[in-house]
């Protein structure tokens, strides 16, 4: 009897797993739990906010079937271009709750619609970078000699390329992609600049994590590459991808709007908050209409900033040296 | 007793001066061996340089012909009326119905043999020339931003590490973080809409008065002055951003710093706290900041691309973003190639630096 109690209270001991010792101090941790509540919700309300506008507009519509309906709310498209021509250039007002802009569109619709372009151009570009990085570093990293050397002198050849010029140079040269296709522009040009970065660190844990005791057993394990690679390797370093990813989001964000502020990023008609501000550049626009390029900015500074607060409490949260 | 006291007073004066010359031999060796290891250094990591960036312009050139548009259509001009057959000349004249490798092998023998980088389709002349006048405007408020974001971020970043997670570390985190998370453009624009619009005697953009750059200035404090007051909000707005990150920057490094063994005994040995972080952390957390200058300051100068333009700033940036929508290729082929440099040249000047002021890194 006495040593089954024993036995019971080994079984009652529970071990954490590393997700789980990384949420836990993730919900300690109130700042990032702020980043993260911020983050999600302009996510939603870009997501939910243009297809109530389609909605509201589509139900006073004659002969419209709920099929209809439910499909022109989901695949909200054609109203990015111009939702409602009504008075253009009209200050904030009960009706138009942030005014309309210069073609007499509802700027609140291109807010949430351009905020969806724009996170979507973040969440796609920090994922291609990061699978990028953590590729081209794996692999030079696990296999070295020529491979490792081949990959790191492009990586050093990439960082050495002016950021900023060169993207603005490529968008300039694929200027002729459509409206609705430009956003793809602007991902491929920030993911291919950018992965150099992550790939380095990357290789250099990789580097010093094949060199460790469980690697060995992998190999006397006989274990194929790609398991070895994907499921042994590649985790330990996964805590270090996704903070990187996750700020590199906020960067990504930052980086379009700038590109659409020059009119290189995501073009008009599609809205983006860049593209949004550019009205600024026109002077008489700027001076009277601050409406139409405000609001853009500060829906830009929250997400960003909440994507940042993420990105830190996440790295605090998998940080593995530190153990609390 | 004189004698004998001069003549001792004479062979300690001979000996230490004996000792003294030895010593500053020993010194200008030491010296001259460590200037003749750091040319070697230096002259080794140029020649490293160089076929890197003979493969960066060769991305660049390409990534360039990627550009829609007849360069020749381009040059003529919109309209123009010189007959199908006579562009064909003057493309088979220039050179570009050949393959583009062959075509980046003529532009690389130019630019290294003749030292022509081409001449300029917007602006009309040698771009060169061109580069050397607008790399001075785009020169002038970085200098001046990074001078003032260094005195101010410096002894801000010290307080933030000397009392950690205190009201004004939290403070200044939330500033970079927001400084950090906000767009250039956008904060100029906000600047330029709050500040410059109401207050009469802050200029709007521009680097000159246009009216003073026609008539002339009356003295080179006037012309100075002028400047000046356009430069006051790029500048302010150069010197927030690179603030913000700056600020992190000094802080991490100091208190990682602090939490050294030296620093213990440093504390340990009576020192006064002032001392202790100025003369011991102080001098030992600037290393880190050395490499991020030198890798950062070509970013400022990419990164004040949006700022020039909003600020409609004639600097380098600005002939770039004329030379793109113009198709000038030469005019953006070199001032790409100049960013390039910068960018590579930041980065020997920050690893020689580092050298210099950290003999633990010195290289054998």
């Amino acid at each position: 009897m006495m040593a089954d109690n024993g036995l019971n209270k080994q079984n009652e001991y529970t071990v954490e797993t590393p997700w789980q010792i990384a949420w836990r101090r993730f919900k300690k941790n109130k700042i990032a739990v702020i980043g993260a509540i911020g983050f999600f919700t302009i996510a939603i309300l870009v997501i939910v906010v243009p297809m109530i506008y389609a909605f509201l507009l589509f139900k006073s519509q004659e002969g419209i079937t709920t099929t209809q309906l439910i499909k022109e709310t989901i695949f909200v498209d054609l109203r990015a271009q111009g939702f409602e021509l009504s008075n253009s250039s009209l200050p904030p007002s009960l009706e138009y709750l942030l005014g309309t802009d210069k073609q007499g569109r509802d700027i609140m619709f291109r807010l949430f619609y351009g905020g969806r372009i724009s996170l979507l151009v973040g969440v796609l570009t920090a994922f291609i970078t990061a699978s990028l990085g953590t590729i081209i570093g794996g692999i030079a990293g696990y296999y070295g000699g020529w491979v490792d050397s081949i990959l790191m002198r492009s990586a050093e050849i990439v960082l050495s390329i002016p950021f900023l010029p060169m993207m603005i140079v490529i968008s300039a040269a694929m200027r002729w992609v459509p409206s609705e296709q430009s956003i793809f522009v602007v991902v491929f040009v920030v993911g291919i600049l950018s992965w150099p970065g992550l790939a380095r660190v990357v290789r250099g844990q990789i580097l010093s994590l094949r060199e460790q005791e469980f690697m060995l057993a992998t190999e006397a394990l006989g274990l194929k590459d790609s398991s070895r690679i994907f499921r042994h390797l590649l985790p330990n370093v996964l805590a270090y991808v996704i903070v990187s990813a996750t700020l590199g989001m906020g960067s990504a964000i930052l980086l379009e709007a700038g590109l659409s502020f020059l009119g290189l990023g995501v073009t008009p008609p599609m809205p983006s908050w860049g593209n949004m501000i550019q009205v600024a550049r026109d002077a008489h626009a700027f001076r009277n209409f601050p409406w139409m390029w405000v609001p853009p900015g500060l829906m830009i500074i929250l997400t960003v900033v909440s994507v940042n607060l993420l990105g830190e409490g996440l790295r605090d949260a998998l940080d593995p040296k530190d153990i609390r | 007793m004189g004698q004998f006291c001069n003549s001792k007073i004479a062979s300690i004066i001979i000996i230490l001066t004996n000792l003294w010359v030895n010593y500053c031999y020993f010194l200008l060796v030491q010296f001259v061996k460590g200037v003749e290891t750091m040319l070697k250094y230096i002259a080794k990591r140029i020649l490293q340089l160089i076929p890197i960036m003979i493969v960066i312009s060769l991305i660049i050139f390409l990534v360039l012909n990627m550009m829609p548009g007849d360069p020749v259509q381009a040059y003529l001009g919109q309209g123009s009326e010189v007959p199908p057959e006579r562009q064909e000349q003057i493309k088979e004249l220039l050179g570009l119905n050949e393959p583009l490798i062959v075509q980046y092998f003529m532009w690389l023998k130019r630019v290294v043999i003749e030292r022509d980088l081409g001449r300029s389709i917007v602006f009309g002349d040698d771009v060169s020339s061109i580069i050397g006048t607008f790399v001075w405007n785009s020169f002038l408020i970085n200098i001046f931003a990074l001078f003032f974001a260094l005195i101010i971020a410096i002894p801000i970043g010290i307080k933030s590490a000397v009392k950690k997670y205190g009201i004004f570390d939290n403070f200044f985190t939330v500033f970079s973080l927001v400084g950090v998370s906000m767009p250039t453009f956008f904060f100029a624009l906000i600047l330029i809409f709050f500040i410059a619009i109401p207050v009469d005697w802050i200029p709007l953009n521009g680097m000159r008065t246009p009216i003073l750059s026609i008539r002339g200035y009356e003295s080179i404090f006037h012309k100075m002055f002028d400047i000046g007051k356009h430069m006051l909000l790029p500048v302010t707005v150069l010197t927030f951003t690179s603030l913000a990150t700056l600020t992190r920057y000094t802080r991490n490094s100091v208190i990682e710093v602090i939490n050294q063994d030296y620093i213990r005994t440093a504390r340990s040995k009576g020192l006064a706290e002032k001392v202790v972080i100025y003369k011991h952390a102080f001098r030992n957390a600037l290393l880190p900041l050395i490499t991020i200058l030198g890798m950062w300051i070509p970013s400022l100068f990419g990164g004040a691309i949006l700022l020039e333009t909003v600020f409609l700033w004639p600097g380098i940036g600005q002939v770039l973003l004329r030379g793109i929508n113009n198709q000038d290729l030469s005019l953006v082929m070199a001032t790409l190639v100049f960013y390039a440099i910068l960018r590579v040249l930041g980065n020997l000047i920050a690893d020689v630096s580092y050298g210099l002021a950290d003999p633990r890194v010195r290289v054998e």
